[in-house]
């Protein structure tokens, strides 16, 4: 076939003994975007690893643009080529735009320094193309995330880039920002090079693909024209099973205490004058854009940040101090959306991530902990939550795929069978199949009376799970709606 | 109670961001208060003159401090050289003490001088880097066996350095001090290094994240060896001029000094975390605020245990100071 980027054909791989890759075959087309979706653990990573040359194939071959293509390194990817944006931004924060840009090779004066004037011109018409609010100067940690990935392709393109990875983008990314974002991917596309846009937002892989290849346990199930696929085809293709509902049902009640309630909390001018009550067996949405202080009101209520102003009572207790020890001693618990960083032990093995929380609990009256029950526990927890795990008392948290490693997070506090849960952002970077399970845990510890404070951008998620929901915006609350009102349009309204 | 908050975050990093400047000229106001023959021109000269050789060896600790590493050897590191060569100028072999007292002796001494600083720099560096050991393990070994062979060739006692580099460490051009010369050549030199070289950047983007330093094609390695020799070469120049300024190396000579060095670059604003730092106006900012304490004690009879404590203080307050300037702007 004529104008093949990237051709891969028959490529395998196994980890200790574990067939990950089955033979994939797949052609990227010059300047096509090609979406790429399959469930975590489907094997999309280890494959843009092995293109991008992180890891070797065990066997198989890839050309690029006709040529034998068998990169030993990120590096020699990048020089033939293959760029790629991860959701962690490959920038130095400490440094400037201009530097950023440059850092693999600076322009220099002929005594060897940097020649910092051809640096801010060539920085100032990459600046301007893409009409990016900075100047060459502006350090890149005042930068907001949309702008920083931004930044990331314009270094790609500098260096003559001809495919560009995505690998989800947008999970940090702003309403505006993504907009934009999209808008960049089509220019690209027109200048003839080839995407490859992995993300879980199926909606925004229809929007901007021209074919979509579905992998499902190592293997390419399907590889058609966007237009050919229907939203739910390709879930079915992707879960390998019919998914009529994308949210679970569980009858539940909703009870008369009140467990959570807040009133009139401020914090740093970010959160204003906030009100709300959760009670038992209550799910509680709060949907808003990026900065209308979502996770930080969060933050306040669980007390990693300390409040200005208000007060907040749990279980009915009047709390004259918040702090997480005693939001914990409370039965609250806090899921961040931030679970590389803040809620998981990512090199300690899956067990001793599960125990973390409970382990207080164990311990008899010596400080001895009873390992029998321990291990009982986090296999109920395994079990329970349907964790893929294969060994858990040796088998590393970040081995994990994203879906799993946040059931470890909702196992190590769902093992302490939490009164109030606050959770932010709990499906971020979630596939399908591995969202519907978390919501059913959701669901669940709602039923067994939990109070539950769900924070999310995706107003689908919180149409799906919430009994109530609060619209906030500029660190106001501009809406407080039952499930009976729940109106997408009116909930945008509100948010924007 | 909480509105008083925001006024205290935002004092807070005003301080963390100017307060050496704040520190240093409050002390010299104290000092000059209790004595009138601290604010002379010929006290502020002599600060200078102490400053320089421990400012020498802070520059290049600046640079291994930018990786987000550490050398602690660096105290040792001038003993063992100081000793070294006050062993070549004592050995009673007439050749060699009349090629060290020659005219171009200096220049053997301070080539003998850089290329074992720069030695001892590569062994720690290939440690760190190569190895994957811990800098502040690797660089407390080395420290030690330095030490030890030290102790062994002079058999503990005083030393004296050869007489051409006593005139080098307390002479003058003019009226202003060849040692702070030597140091003011030093900050230029290595301040544009970092400023504007490809190389100082790269320390800079290694110091934030070593891992994208890499995915960027940054040869990580080879920086961080280059960091350690620079760290390595300035202690021991500074070292032998601090020797210099003595007259002789004895037992305890360069003991403790690693934590002045290292207390010097982090009151002036370089990060133990990696990333952040800065040698002019950091480095010399901080070594003088260190220096101007010791002379100012020392002018009014302190103690000499006040000094130890004194130096304990120092290096809690900038290491204080470091954590909360990371958690105020890195995050």
């Amino acid at each position: 076939m004529a104008n093949v980027a990237l051709q891969l054909s028959d490529v395998r791989k196994a980890f200790t003994g574990v067939q990950v890759l089955h033979g994939i075959n797949l052609d990227l087309r010059a300047g096509e975007a090609l979406g790429l979706v399959g469930e975590n653990g489907a094997g999309k990573s280890t494959l843009m690893n092995i293109i991008g040359g992180v890891i070797a194939m065990d066997s198989g071959r890839m050309s690029l643009f006709g040529e034998p293509y068998d990169p030993r390194s990120p590096l020699s990817a990048t020089e033939l080529g293959i760029a790629f944006v991860h959701q962690e931004l490959n920038l130095f924060a400490n440094l400037t735009v201009a530097e950023n840009l440059f850092i693999a090779g600076f322009p220099k004066t002929w005594f060897g320094a940097i020649d910092r004037r051809a640096m801010r011109r060539k920085a100032s018409e990459c600046i301007a193309r893409f009409s990016l609010p900075v100047t060459p100067e502006t350090k890149v940690e005042s930068l907001s995330v949309g702008i920083r990935q931004m930044i990331e392709i314009s270094r790609a393109l500098m260096r003559n880039t001809r495919i560009m990875i995505f690998d989800e983008p947008t999970t940090s990314l702003s309403k505006r920002e993504k907009e934009k974002l999209f808008k960049t991917i089509n220019e690209l596309k027109e200048r003839g090079i080839s995407i490859v846009y992995i993300s879980h937002i199926l909606e925004d892989v229809f929007r901007l693909c021209d074919r979509i290849t579905v992998l499902r346990d190592g293997r390419i199930i399907a590889t058609a024209p966007a237009a050919d696929f229907s939203e739910s085809q390709l879930i079915k293709s992707m879960v390998g099973r019919e998914m009529t509902h994308l949210y679970p049902t569980v009858e539940k009640a909703i009870g008369s205490t009140v467990l959570l309630e807040a009133s009139r909390i401020s914090w740093q001018g970010i959160v204003k004058d906030v009100s709300l009550k959760i009670r038992e067996g209550e799910i509680v949405g709060i949907y808003g854009l990026m900065g209308a202080g979502r996770t930080e009101l969060a933050k306040v209520l669980f007390g990693v940040e300390q409040l200005d102003k208000g007060e907040v009572t749990m279980n009915g207790v009047k709390l004259a101090r918040l702090s997480p020890e005693i939001c914990i001693r409370e039965q609250a618990a806090f899921i961040t959306e931030d679970r590389f960083n803040e809620g998981l032990l990512s090199t300690k093995p899956v067990d001793d991530n599960l125990d973390l929380v409970k382990m207080a609990d164990l311990q008899n009256r010596m400080g001895v902990v009873n390992v029998g029950e321990r291990n009982r526990l986090n296999q109920q927890a395994i079990r329970d939550l349907q964790i893929k795990v294969s060994d858990s008392k040796r088998q590393l948290v970040n081995s994990l795929s994203g879906g799993n490693q946040q059931k470890v997070v909702f196992g190590k506090w769902v093992m302490k069978k939490p009164r109030i849960l606050i959770l932010d952002e709990p499906t971020r970077g979630v596939d399908v199949g591995a969202k519907f399970e978390i919501y059913t845990i959701i669901l669940n510890l709602a039923k067994s009376g939990s109070a539950i404070l769900i924070i999310s951008s995706e107003i689908e998620e919180l149409i799906g799970t919430c009994d109530r929901m609060l619209v906030m915006k500029h660190g106001v609350v501009t809406g407080d709606m039952p499930k009976s009102e729940f109106d997408r349009e009116k909930i945008l309204g509100l948010a924007l | 109670m909480k509105a008083n908050q925001h006024l205290g975050n935002a004092l807070l990093l005003l301080l963390t961001k100017h307060g050496v400047y704040a520190a240093l000229l409050t002390l010299v106001i104290l000092f000059s208060l209790a004595n009138r023959q601290f604010c002379t021109s010929d006290n502020l000269l002599l600060i200078l003159q102490q400053a320089s050789p421990m400012g020498i060896a802070v520059v290049g600790m600046v640079f291994v401090l930018l990786v987000a590493g550490i050398d602690i050897s660096v105290g040792r590191s001038m003993f063992l050289i100081s000793t070294v060569i006050g062993f070549l100028g004592t050995i009673g072999n007439d050749v060699l003490g009349a090629w060290l007292n020659h005219s171009w002796g200096l220049a053997l001494i301070l080539g003998l001088v850089v290329v074992m600083g720069g030695m001892i720099g590569l062994l720690n560096g290939v440690l760190v880097a190569r190895w994957h050991m811990l800098p502040f393990i690797v660089t407390l070994a080395t420290g030690s066996i330095m030490r030890g062979v030290g102790l062994k060739l002079s058999g503990s006692a005083s030393l004296n350095v050869p007489p051409k580099l006593v005139t080098l460490a307390n002479g003058r051009v003019g009226f202003i001090p060849i040692v702070v010369v030597v140091f003011v050549v030093v900050v230029v030199i290595f301040d544009y290094v970092l400023r504007h070289t490809q190389y100082g950047r790269h320390l800079m983007a290694i110091g934030a994240s070593a891992k994208n330093a890499n995915r960027a094609g940054i040869k990580v390695n080879r920086n961080l060896v280059i960091a350690y020799v620079v760290c390595g070469v300035l202690g021991a120049v500074g070292g032998i001029l601090s020797a210099g300024q003595i007259g002789s190396v004895a037992a305890g000579f360069g003991e403790g000094n690693e934590f002045i060095v290292i207390s010097a670059a982090v009151l002036g604003g370089t990060s133990l975390f990696g990333g952040k730092g800065s040698i002019f106006p950091g480095a010399v900012i901080g070594i003088i605020l260190i220096t101007t304490i010791m002379n100012g004690l020392a002018m009014m009879n302190a103690s000499p245990f006040i000094y130890t404590i004194a130096k304990g203080l120092v290096i809690f307050f900038a290491i204080a100071l470091d954590s909360i300037r990371y958690r105020g702007e890195l995050r």
